[in-house]
């Protein structure tokens, strides 16, 4: 498993840099030019040289916990229908079992922002597609809604809208027809916040969820990920999946 | 066809193009002002190109995470959104509204509202996402909405 990516990628890293240059200059008073840096300008597209990912701690998350779930929910206002076979829902909490040993993890389960993502492959309109930084997105205005994506994911990640919605968040359009899952907050992530749903396990669960730039040596993520080791969920698929679990 | 049928024809043409002018301007949509003092683009250029900002807008944003708001579809709503004598927002693509009036006039559907948002957030926090504290328009599609809610089934 190659994480410092088979870059595809240039290496370095814009935020990095800024960071590095800024880090030199920092100011009194507990203000620094680094947060300066790293802020994203709104007319700044976004680069390959960032890749956005999740390291969640199953050691951390606890069984009957769901910070992150509800964090989202309400991020996205996924109300549901009381249909739970068909509700939308962008990350689950899942209790695996060790057959051979009776061990139990929970988990939260969402959108593994693969870097080789099957809905990608599969997706017939090219509505399904990665962002340069690494988040795999639906362009909703391209979506046919054929679900084809939806049998593709190993993770059963995704979600179908059945119902007409009329309450949706600006930031987050959603309506039906259309498949959608977790877009790692790319909301926040281009207004260089962290996604609600890590900010919710840090606030109200047991801070399990690290958000970063894998690509950037110096994150918290890249750091704890090259020092203590980690696992992609189906790693036997390849898919070099952007959300990776520790004592899994 | 003698030449003084001709001209008559022709009178007669221009009389209905020009009643039908006039009956359009008669017709013509009547809606609110956007907050401010004019529009990101002179008021013809939007009239004529709007969609053209927004597609290229679109396309940006949900490609290349680029978020400025000038010829965003969230920056249209904010401006031209109105609220009710209770304070409350009015769904943009409400009968009346900036949106709906113009579209409906043109006989154009307007499809950006069923996936995208019809008014700021703050009116959700207003409305606390309660059935029939919305604007007019939308009432019953929400109260729709709404019925289909765990909690309305459990009262049923
Ligand atoms: S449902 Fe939409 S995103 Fe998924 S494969 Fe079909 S067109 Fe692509």
């Amino acid at each position: 498993m190659s994480l410092s990516c088979k870059s595809k990628q240039p290496d370095g890293q814009r935020r990095r840099l800024l960071g590095g240059i800024a880090g030199a200059v920092s100011l009194g008073g507990g203000f620094s030019l680094i947060e300066l840096a790293l802020a994203k300008s709104e007319d700044e597209a976004i680069s390959s040289l960032n890749r956005w990912g999740l390291l969640i701690d199953t050691a951390k998350c606890a069984s009957g916990c769901d910070a992150c779930v509800k964090g989202c929910n309400t991020e996205h206002n996924l109300e549901g229908f009381d249909r739970p076979e068909t509700d939308a829902q962008w990350i689950r909490k899942l209790e695996v079992t060790d057959r051979q040993t009776g061990h139990v993890s929970s988990l939260p389960m969402l959108c593994q922002h693969c870097e080789d993502p099957p809905c990608v492959d599969v997706c017939p309109t090219g509505a399904s597609f990665r962002r340069q930084d690494g988040v795999v997105l639906v362009d909703k205005h391209t979506c046919i809604g054929c679900r084809y994506c939806v049998m593709a994911c190993p993770y059963k990640a995704r979600s179908f809208v059945h119902e007409s919605l009329y309450n949706q968040k600006s930031y987050s359009p959603r309506g039906k027809g259309t498949v959608e899952s977790c877009t790692l907050c790319v909301h926040r992530i281009d207004d260089d916040r962290t996604p609600a749903c890590v900010e919710s396990c840090n606030r109200d669960g047991n801070g399990a969820m690290v958000f970063g730039d894998l690509n950037d040596a110096d994150s918290q993520i890249a750091k704890t990920m090259r020092d203590s080791a980690s696992r992609q969920v189906r790693e036997d698929l390849g898919l070099n999946t952007g959300v990776r679990y520790q004592n899994l | 066809m003698s030449p003084g049928r001709l001209i008559l024809l022709g009178v007669c043409m221009v009389t209905a193009l020009v009643s039908a002018t006039t009956s359009a301007v008669a017709d013509a949509p009547v809606f609110p002002r956007g907050k401010g003092e004019q529009c990101v683009e002179p008021t013809q250029t939007m009239r004529k190109n709007h969609m053209k900002f927004l597609v290229h807008q679109r396309d940006d944003t949900v490609y290349q995470g680029v978020r400025t708001t000038k010829h965003s579809l969230k920056n249209c709503v904010d401006c031209h959104v109105q609220e009710d004598s209770a304070g409350q927002f009015i769904p943009i693509d409400a009968p009346g509204q900036f949106c709906q009036s113009c579209h409906e006039f043109a006989s154009v559907k307007l499809d950006c509202f069923e996936c995208h948002a019809t008014m700021p957030d703050q009116g959700h926090a207003n409305l606390g996402n309660t059935p029939g504290k919305m604007g007019s328009g939308a009432a019953s599609l929400t109260a729709h909405a709404f019925s289909t809610k765990p909690s309305d089934d459990a009262a049923q």
